[in-house]
């Protein structure tokens, strides 16, 4: 067993791990926050994503030892005080959701794009940037309206 | 907050879950004391199974129980079915080989389960997985199903020789082949319709849970219509009675088509729960839901078309192989044959169609529905001869295409199909219009000049949305009903729950439905609460597929709302001291007509609970 | 690629929602005709068993879709509706070939046509224009 300490959307939390353990696992099972999904085995869907330290991780290819004094960030975090992260209400707004499944990653990585690149965001760097987040449901159409609306908001 | 209309771009009532994490998908469910379950899927395509040492695996740590074929069978668990009867040209029942929930004797595609693991967690579960050791008889296989008819082919299941399961036929040969006589150009296509995996990006998964004191079992799984589960497991698997039987389809994260079918997987689950007496839970990993998931599509099809002097078309002859996989999926029987062929006409005036499909079996995995089921195939062969003829007889593709239009209707196709209503040449030239067709010239000759090759392509499409009438399904086979079930329930402050049998795995139904009582009522979508994915809540459904649950849910909710409707007016009729045929329902408002008397919906409902004002010998209390 | 849809589906309830069936079933149809392909080989191996192998269309392989209307409303309903979930998916694919068809001229391009089969279609064309001189 291995012992892992980090800060998950802003509270301290420690647990005792198998050492493989994915930080996926770690943040579904020991903490119960679900709202970050497996999608797959090969690393390429990005319904895992999180922020591990500002950037966006693909959160099933990372252990959880790996994140010992890191301070991540699940799509459970981003909205503050019960007020939506203005990405979030993009995604609602322009309809860039239909399943919800890789939602949350899609939402995360989105906003991560943002810190990365700023908020005028065109629709080629958007599509490009979306490579690593898989979505079976939208065709991407509504999802690359969603983060060039929500970008502008997060000014 | 007002009533909302019809044709208004509402923003979605269940978003607020999705994008704030909190979604309830079937693995985000724990239940207390659950088990994890893994299943040993073959490595080979095609093998006997000489026997199965699971010895040291099961005293691996955390293991409680490993199943395999054999403890199905001790149990009487039926197999899993194929819910559609196709008959071939000379009468003969299709031939549907055995589907035991987990393979007895034999494995007919790598993918297919041997056994399964219970454990205490999933990686226990796994690890002793691989410390079972199978004897298998490795026997050749066929994939292909142009190969699988060939002599000397590898025989799949025995009851159908040359893995051969039907070879059915629709249409007019005579008439067809009396067309082509007469034909100034006939155009010749073969091709392959790919063989495609649906990928929901939320893998399958099931939970199994065994009540012991009631007796009863829930079944939480990433089902797109929970009845059809429940009356499948319970009717013909025979896992339990269907009262002592909860479905529930919590949130599914897409599901087109791939999450229709009743798997082994469930099978395995809600059985073994049973017998191990805590909850069984399976999630799949991608590369599981790669070989286990019903596959799509894998058509190989010759295809002719006749054309008279004016490029009107005479006739079309269609042959297609289709490729069913190891095992007949449950609705894998219809969709290359009656959700294919009868769409062979398109938008056109066809006067002969002949239509032969061949389905096979090969040791791959399953094919059943998948986005469109037949019809993407029926309008990749009719719109790629039709495009092909034109460029052939050097007439402008969207030109061949207008001279062809149905343009009356209703119209009988001779593929089964009638047409209720439609203007297809309206959309073309709209589309045209949009696309600057005209124009495309000048775009060809831009591209040349960077060096690069443009190309233009249409596709005029039609299909059959919510499949067919009941009726007409039990004629052609098909063991179910395709009608849909809606309830409204008033309650007595006048909140509104929609009851829908159908299931919304990305459609957005709980805004669309909310949004359409709250047209027709006049009352908020805030109001509202549209429920779906629980058979102990919603009393059936066929579910949501085919593109039905437009036409056919929805269908179902305007009548109940109508009837809602019907009985507020004797009830206000009561409560505002008039004839019932003087009350009129208007903007969620029930007035006595010439009069400013009335009284919102919200209060007739109260009124309707407490029953004060009216005979309840002669109208029940309630608003539902 | 650029892409127009009309579809009738009679009346709309939410065109939102609606036109998000259709660009999600586009992008299906899209994946079948460019990208998407399961292949067993002849021993009945599942070459492609993860999305190493199996290509998902993703946001830099799609347009952004121009999707409109025609109504004709459908009769045999209270609400004059037909369903929409599926109609991408159905008409997508043969559009695609269709115009890579038209694009190299000749009509032997197979689904999925990945870059190196349209690749194998131009090396074709080729050599029937030169056949043909």
């Amino acid at each position: 067993m291995a012992s892992v300490t980090l800060t998950v959307n802003g509270r301290t939390v420690s647990a005792d791990v198998d050492p493989r353990t994915l930080l996926v696992q770690l943040l579904r099972e020991h903490l119960h926050l679900t709202g970050t999904h497996v999608g797959c085995d090969t690393s390429q869907c990005g319904a895992c994503v999180v922020h591990v330290n500002g950037r966006a991780v693909k959160s099933c290819t990372l252990l959880a030892v790996q994140a010992d004094g890191a301070k991540v960030v699940t799509i459970e975090g981003l909205a503050a005080n019960g007020k939506l992260h203005p990405m979030q209400e993009a995604f609602r707004e322009n309809h860039g959701l239909q399943c919800g499944f890789c939602t949350p990653g899609m939402i995360m990585t989105a906003v991560e794009l943002v810190n990365r690149k700023g908020n005028n965001l065109d629709e080629h760097t958007i599509r490009e940037e979306l490579e690593g987040n898989l979505c079976r449901c939208t065709g991407y159409h509504n999802i690359v309206k969603a983060i060039a609306a929500g970008a502008k908001a997060m000014r | 907050m007002s009533a909302s209309s019809i044709g208004a771009p509402v923003r979605r009532t269940e978003d607020r879950r999705f994008i704030t994490g909190r979604g309830q998908y079937t693995d985000d469910i724990r239940r207390p004391y659950q088990t994890h379950a893994y299943f040993l899927r073959s490595p080979h395509a095609h093998a006997t199974i000489k026997g199965v040492d699971a010895k040291k695996a099961s005293k691996m740590p955390g293991v409680l129980a490993i199943y395999t074929g054999e403890d199905i069978a001790k149990d009487k668990v039926g197999d899993l079915i194929c819910g559609w009867m196709v008959l071939s040209k000379d009468g003969s029942q299709m031939k549907a080989g055995r589907h035991p929930a987990l393979a007895q004797g034999k494995v007919r595609y790598v993918g297919d389960s041997v056994a399964v693991v219970i454990a205490e967690t999933p990686d226990q579960a796994k690890d002793a997985a691989s410390a079972i050791k199978v004897d298998y008889g490795v026997l050749p296989a066929v994939a292909d199903a142009a190969k699988a008819r060939d002599p000397g082919a590898p025989q799949i299941h025995e009851n159908a020789p040359r893995n051969t399961i039907y070879e059915w036929a629709l249409g007019d040969a005579a008439a067809v082949d009396a067309a082509f006589k007469r034909a100034r150009h006939v155009t010749k296509l073969d091709f392959i319709n790919n063989r495609l995996i649906p990928n929901a990006i939320e893998p399958r998964a099931a939970i199994g849970e065994y009540d012991q004191g009631t007796e009863s079992f829930t079944l939480w799984t990433t089902s797109q219509n929970p009845h059809v589960a429940r009356l499948v497991m319970s009717a013909f698997i025979g896992i339990a009675p269907e009262h002592k039987f909860r479905v529930i389809a919590p949130d599914v994260g897409g599901g087109f088509g791939s999450k229709i079918f009743i798997y082994p997987e469930e099978t395995v689950c809600i059985w073994a729960s049973k017998k191990v007496g805590r909850p069984v839970r399976w999630t799949a990993e991608r590369n599981e839901s790669f070989q286990a998931d019903a596959h799509g599509r894998d058509h190989v099809t010759h295809a002719e078309l006749a054309v008279d002097e004016r490029g009107k078309i005479l006739a079309l002859k269609v042959k297609t192989t289709a490729n069913i996989g190891a095992y007949m999926s449950t609705f894998s029987s219809a969709v290359p044959t009656f959700l294919y062929a009868p769409l062979l006409s398109g938008q056109y005036e066809i006067p002969a169609i002949y239509c032969e499909v061949d389905g096979v079996y090969t040791n791959t995995a399953p094919v059943d529905a998948y986005r469109g089921a037949g019809r993407p195939e029926a309008c990749f062969v009719i719109e790629r001869v039709v495009e092909v003829a034109a460029r052939e007889i050097r007439m402008d593709p969207a030109e061949f295409r207008k001279r062809n239009f149905i343009k009356s209707f209703p119209y009988q196709t001779p593929v089964a199909s009638l047409y209720d209503a439609g203007d297809y040449p309206g959309a073309l030239d709209k589309a045209l219009q949009l696309h600057d067709y005209r124009n495309f010239g000048k775009r060809k000759a831009e591209s040349e000049r960077n060096g690069k090759l443009r190309g233009i392509g249409l596709s005029s499409y039609i299909e059959a949305c919510g499949v067919a009438p009941s009726s007409l399904a039990g004629m052609l086979g098909c063991g179910v009903g395709l009608w849909e079930s809606a309830e409204i329930a008033v309650t007595p402050t006048g909140m509104v729950e929609v009851l829908t049998g159908c299931h919304s795995h990305g459609q957005g139904h709980e805004t669309t439905f909310a949004q359409l009582v709250s047209a027709k009522l006049g009352i908020p979508m805030e109001h509202i609460n549209v429920v779906h994915g629980d058979t102990d809540k919603v009393q059936f459904g066929m579910g949501t597929y085919g593109s039905r649950s437009g036409p056919v849910g929805m269908s179902a909710i305007v009548k109940a709302v109508d009837k809602v409707i019907a009985k507020g007016k004797k009830v206000a009729a009561h409560v505002l001291e008039a004839a019932e045929g003087d009350i009129e329902f208007k903007d969620g408002k029930f007035q006595v007509a010439g009069t400013d008397k009335s009284a919102e919906f919200g209060a007739i409902a109260l009124q309707a609970y407490i029953a004060h004002k009216f005979p309840t010998a002669e109208i029940e209390p309630g608003l539902k | 690629m650029k892409w127009t849809a009309i579809d009738d589906f009679g009346i709309v309830i939410n065109p939102m929602i609606v036109e998000g069936q259709v660009h999600g079933g586009i992008a299906q149809g899209v994946g079948q005709a460019l990208l998407e392909g399961a292949v067993y080989d002849k021993h009945g191996q599942l070459v492609t068993g993860s999305y190493m192998d199996y290509c998902m269309p993703r946001a830099d392989n799609l347009p952004s879709f121009n999707v409109d209307y025609v109504v004709t409303k459908c009769p045999s309903n209270p609400l004059g509706i037909k369903g929409c979930g599926e109609a991408g998916a159905i008409a997508a694919p043969v559009a695609v070939v269709n115009a890579i068809t038209n694009a190299v001229g000749h009509e032997d391009v197979p689904m999925p046509a990945t870059p190196q089969a349209v690749w194998a279609a131009v090396q074709k064309s080729a050599k029937l224009r030169k056949a043909a001189e």
